[in-house]
Parts: C-alpha cells; structure tokens; sequence
C-alpha cells in the first residue's frame, strides 16, 4: 500500500486564501426529531452558521456536549446535554454534517442524519434546549454560478444537503429535477408523495413537491410507485428522453453511486459537481486525513483533502 | 495572568511563553488554523508543523483515520510539500509568527534527513528542528530507525552535524523502541538538544463485518487520551535515565493530553514542556485553553502553600514524588 513514488504536481497547500472564516457557535437545540428508520431531524437556533452556509459546505460538530466544558475552570459551564449519559460510549471528535435545510431569518438550520456510528448516536440523544458545539462554515460548498436547469441526484442519505441546494437553487430561480435512490422506503428520510409524473414514475418526494422540484425515486426494493431499482436506472431513462445535456448535475450518495453516477453523466455530456464524504480528522486542512484521488492534468493526479478542497468537486476531477 | 505567575521557559535555547506546543501533523504548516475566528496564535508556546521530506509525498490511500475508544488511529504516510516548498511558501508566512516554530523533519534514509535538515539550516526562520525517527505509518518512515539505540543515533549525529549548532535538534522518538530510555540517551550522546515523546502507538482497527482492517494502510499510530499512561510511563522512564546519566536535556511530553491537568502530569513525570495532538481536532483552541489552565493550577498551588516556587512551572518539572 505504500507510495514512495513522490509527486511533483503538487499544487501549493499552504494558501488558505479565499476560504471561508470558521466561527466557533454554541448552537441550541430548538427541536429534536426521530425520522423514519434510524434516521433523525435536528432543528437548531445556530444564528451565526445560519447566516453564512452556503448549500454543499458542512459544519463540524462537536457530539459530546460543548467543547467549554473542558475547561470549566475558565468559562461558565454549559450544561451537556442529558441524553447523552445514555450512551455506552461517547466520540472523540467531530463529525462533519451538511446541512439539510436553513432558514437564516430565524437564524435556524436543521441536520438530517442517519445513525450509523457514535457520532451520529451522540447526536440523536440531544433534545430540545440542549447546546451544541459548532465550528464552521467549512469547506467547498457547490458552485452555483451557473444558470442551466439543475438535476440533482441523490443515494439514501445524500438527499439530506441536496434538499438544502434545491431550496437555493429554486430561490435563484432555476428550474431543478430531483432523482433519488433508496434501498426501501424505511432507509429513506423523507415522506414521499405519487403525484409525480416524470420519467414514468409516481413516487416523489413530499418536500421537493412543496417547494416546487420535480421529483422521482428508484427504490430497490420496489415500493409501488417508484421505479424499481437504482437511481441509476432513473438517470438512464432521464438520458434518453431529455436534452441531458442543457443540465447541471448536482449529486450526493455512497461512494460506488457517485462513481457510477459521475460515469453515466460524463459519458453524456452532461457537466456536473459531486459532494463527497470521508473520515475527517480537523475539518480544516490541517491533518491531511479525508483524502479523495483527484486529477491535476492529463493523467497525474494526487491526493485533495475533502475539508478544504472539496467536499465538493467536479465530477470530473475526481478520480472514482 | 498576573499575580506573579510564571509559565515562560526555556527548552534547548528556545524561549517558549508557556510550555505547550501544538504537535506534528495537527496543525499543518501553522496556515490552516487562521481561518479560525477566534484563533489566537499568541496563546501558546508554539507549533511543530508537519513532518517534511525531501521530495513531496503523496501519502497513503485513504480511509487514513478512524476514532477508536478513547483515541484516533491514523495512517496518513507523510503526505507533505517536501522542503522545497516548505522554504519557499511556508516559512516566509510564518516570519515574526507570534509563538515558536518548530519544524519536523523525516526521511526514508539516513541522506534524506541530513540533506533536508542541511537545506533548512542554511535558510533559517525557524525555532527548532524536531527529527522524527518514529513515524509508524511509512515502510521506512523512521520508525526502523527509532526503535534501536545505535540507528537512532547514526540518524540524530547526522543530523546534528548537518545544522552544527545553528539550531536546536529534538528527536522524536517511538513508543514502540524495545528500551526507550537506551535509545534517548543514544540520540543524547549524539548530540540531541531535546527529546520530545511519544509519537503515536502502532495499532489497527477491524471492520468485522467486511472481515477487513479500517485503514487502507491496515497499521496505524494510535493517539488520544487512550494512550497518556503509556506516555507518562515513557517519560518518566527517559527522565530517570537521563538523571542517571547526569544528561541535562529537556524533554518534551506528549500522548493524550486533553487538560491542563493532564499537561501538569506530564511536567510533574519530566518532561520541560509538551506537545497537544488529537485533542486540537475537536478543539482548534485547546492550546490556549491548557496554557491558562496551567496558570490556573499554579495559582490554586499558591493559594494552598503560600510558597513562591509554587507560582513557578519549572519548579514542578520532574518533581513527581516517587
């Protein structure tokens, strides 16, 4: 696994120029929603990452109360949050999450995640009044200066800060279609609705309908109404009746989705930016853990970090 | 902090303003970290950057890091800008940074450190040059040399004899050496300025259900609160040989430090100042909030015995009561 090969390609890492300031807010839980299967809602008073989040960048959150705590000898302690004297365990670090939908009047922003280690277990243990320790805005949010349609394609739970992009985008007047791929109904966050019509599909989703997407969901395990299947096979049929190529892909899921996905839009014509997701160390460029392969020119490539680089990049820079 | 508190020292002719520096591999090149609103450089004693090779490095595939209990394994392989770049777009940044700055070399042969240290020494800029002979996560990455005491030394002459006195050398060493206190006074008697431990302690972690290891790299340098008793055993180890041996050379603590509580043990064990890693992840600012915790403790000291040694942190280094 070792690479002694050392590369000359480098782009300087040392110019953190241009990048967002990063705030460090005491957020408070407003409300504290289990969703469908291990999936959870948290709505909280953030004011500050309220006002500053742009749609694909993510905050890091601290899962074990807030960070003063530490030190209580030197600030007024906060109070941690209850449930999390439940847990067995409790994590370590932060955890990058995107956000799922912001209303910066109220100075709010809501999480949508799903339970599948400590940190996101921390997490779903906090209840309403609870603190929470944010860092951010961190990294790369996605390029929106474009005007074409918008086709965001979402796998399980990357629909959560594609929701957030939607919102944008419809705001700045774009037209978007959403595609989005669940393994059944259980292991998908939202509500879905069969009033869509597109693609020969009439599962939707609720919140795409209300704020004015189009929508349509491939699910493996074939609920009815959606399209049996991947989401893969949505965005085929999407290929073949639609001028794919007039749009801008947006897309989130598991790693191998994206891979296909970024693929199938490519081969197409289609442009496109994917928001990726890895282990992270500091979240702020410092610790070069969350690495993905990316190309520079032609053929070399190296090593980008996700936090800063990215987490999202052009589906054609990344070396799936 | 007033009161006749006193926290500045001196480690191998490098005056610090307090005895805690940000380790190796947390904070990057000294950059990264001013993005943060609230940041405050000038809290600390200073920063060792990221562990420099000649060449740039690619580093290992990911997944590079996972959090464990009580800790973080991590196998990033020296991804880093090579010396080149180190000279030419990091340290004029950091010229008149308002803390010490100490730099970190490493090397897969015994020419690669001389020559990168003989570049750096030539330039200047800097405070320190910390040698990692202990780096678990490259093939040859220095911990082949920083497990036994003659390559250990081979390693740290050259390098001294590379920066000849220009600036002060601190090796870096390994948990895993089989006789930590050997190879310390090794890298002492090769002319050492400093020693600062530990580096991360090997170790991996399984993903039971795909039946593989979570890293790419499948070994990792473990860190984090999980494992401090191993450090303070290693310190307190090195100290005492050292004493022994009638070495008068500073060490550096590091392994888990989350509290000025925890910095405080690691000082009482011998060592002169340390090092916070892991815990800069979770709290970019945990630096600043050891030091004037320190302060803190030395105060509530005070306040107990009414002695004036008490206001003092270099009374407490090795002061540990066996």
């Amino acid at each position: 696994m070792e690479n002694l090969e050392p590369t000359n390609n480098q782009q300087p890492i040392t110019a953190p120029a241009g990048r967002d300031t990063v705030l460090h807010e005491i957020g408070r839980v407003i409300e504290s929603l289990p969703a469908y299967g291990k999936h959870h809602i948290l709505r909280i008073h953030a004011p500050k990452s309220a006002a500053v989040i742009k749609p694909g960048q993510f905050l890091h959150i601290y899962c074990n109360g807030p960070i003063v705590q530490i030190s209580e000898r030197l600030v007024d302690p906060v109070p941690e949050p209850s449930g999390l004297k439940r847990l067995k365990r409790k994590p370590l670090l932060r955890r990058p999450i995107s956000v799922f939908r912001r209303d910066s009047d109220q100075g709010e922003i809501s999480i949508l995640f799903r339970q599948v280690g400590l940190g996101t277990e921390a997490l779903s243990a906090y209840g309403a009044g609870d603190n929470v320790d944010i860092l951010g805005p961190l990294g790369r949010g996605f390029d929106l200066d474009g005007d074409a349609p918008a086709l965001l394609i979402a796998g399980g739970i990357g629909i959560a800060p594609l929701t957030a992009l939607a919102a944008e985008l419809l705001g700045r007047g774009r037209s978007v279609t959403v595609l989005a791929g669940m393994r059944d109904a259980l292991s998908f966050p939202l509500l879905l609705d069969n009033s869509s019509t597109i693609l020969g599909c009439k599962a939707g989703i609720a919140l795409m309908c209300e704020m004015g997407a189009v929508s349509a969901v491939a699910s493996e395990a074939g609920e009815p109404g959606t399209h049996p299947g991947l989401v893969t096979g949505l965005l085929e049929i999407f290929l073949e009746q639609e001028r794919a190529e007039d749009y801008e892909a947006f897309v989130c899921g598991p790693g191998i989705m994206m891979a296909r996905v970024s693929k199938m839009l490519t081969e197409a014509g289609v442009p496109g930016q994917a928001l990726l997701e890895e282990r992270m160390g500091c979240g702020i460029g410092a610790c070069m853990a969350c690495v993905c392969r990316t190309r520079t020119r032609g053929e070399e490539t190296k090593y980008s970090r996700v936090c800063v680089d990215g987490p999202v990049f052009d589906i054609k820079e990344v070396v799936w | 902090m007033t009161g006749g508190v006193r926290t500045n020292l001196e480690v191998a002719g490098v005056s610090l303003k307090n005895p805690v520096l940000i380790a190796s591999g947390v904070c990057g090149y000294g950059l990264d970290f001013r993005r943060l609103a609230d940041y405050r450089p000038e809290a600390v004693g200073g920063l060792v950057l990221k562990g420099t090779t000649l060449k740039p490095r690619d580093g290992n595939p990911p997944v590079r890091l996972v959090e464990t209990a009580g800790g973080v394994l991590n196998s990033i392989g020296l991804q880093n800008i090579g010396v080149d770049a180190l000279i030419s777009d990091v340290l004029p940044q950091l010229a008149g940074n308002s803390s010490a700055v100490i730099l970190n070399i490493a090397g897969h042969e015994m020419g690669e450190y001389v020559t990168v240290a003989e570049r750096l020494a030539a330039v200047g800029g800097f405070n320190a040059l910390e040698v990692n002979i202990s780096c678990p996560n490259v093939a040859k990455g220095g911990m082949a040399f920083g497990t036994e005491p003659c390559t250990a030394a081979e390693v740290i002459g050259a390098v001294s004899r590379a920066v000849s006195g220009r600036f002060p050398v601190i090796a870096k060493l390994s948990s895993a050496a089989g006789d930590i206190a050997a190879v310390g006074l090794a890298c002492v008697q090769a002319g050492a300025d400093a020693l600062s431990l530990i580096n991360t302690v090997p170790g991996m972690a399984i993903d039971a259900r795909r039946r593989r290891p979570v890293l790419a790299n499948g070994v990792g340098g473990l860190s984090g609160p999980a494992i401090k008793p191993i450090a303070l055993l290693r310190v307190r180890q090195v100290f005492l040989a050292l004493k022994k041996a009638h070495k008068n050379i500073p060490l550096i603590g590091m392994g888990g430090i989350v509290t000025a509580e925890d910095a405080m043990e690691f000082i009482l064990a011998g060592a002169t100042a340390v090092q916070i890693g892991t815990a800069t992840f979770y709290d970019p600012q945990i630096g600043a909030r050891v030091a004037e915790g320190l302060e803190e403790i030395l105060l509530d000291n005070y306040r107990c015995s009414g002695q004036d040694k008490d206001l003092d942190i270099r009374h407490y280094i090795g002061a540990l009561e066996d």
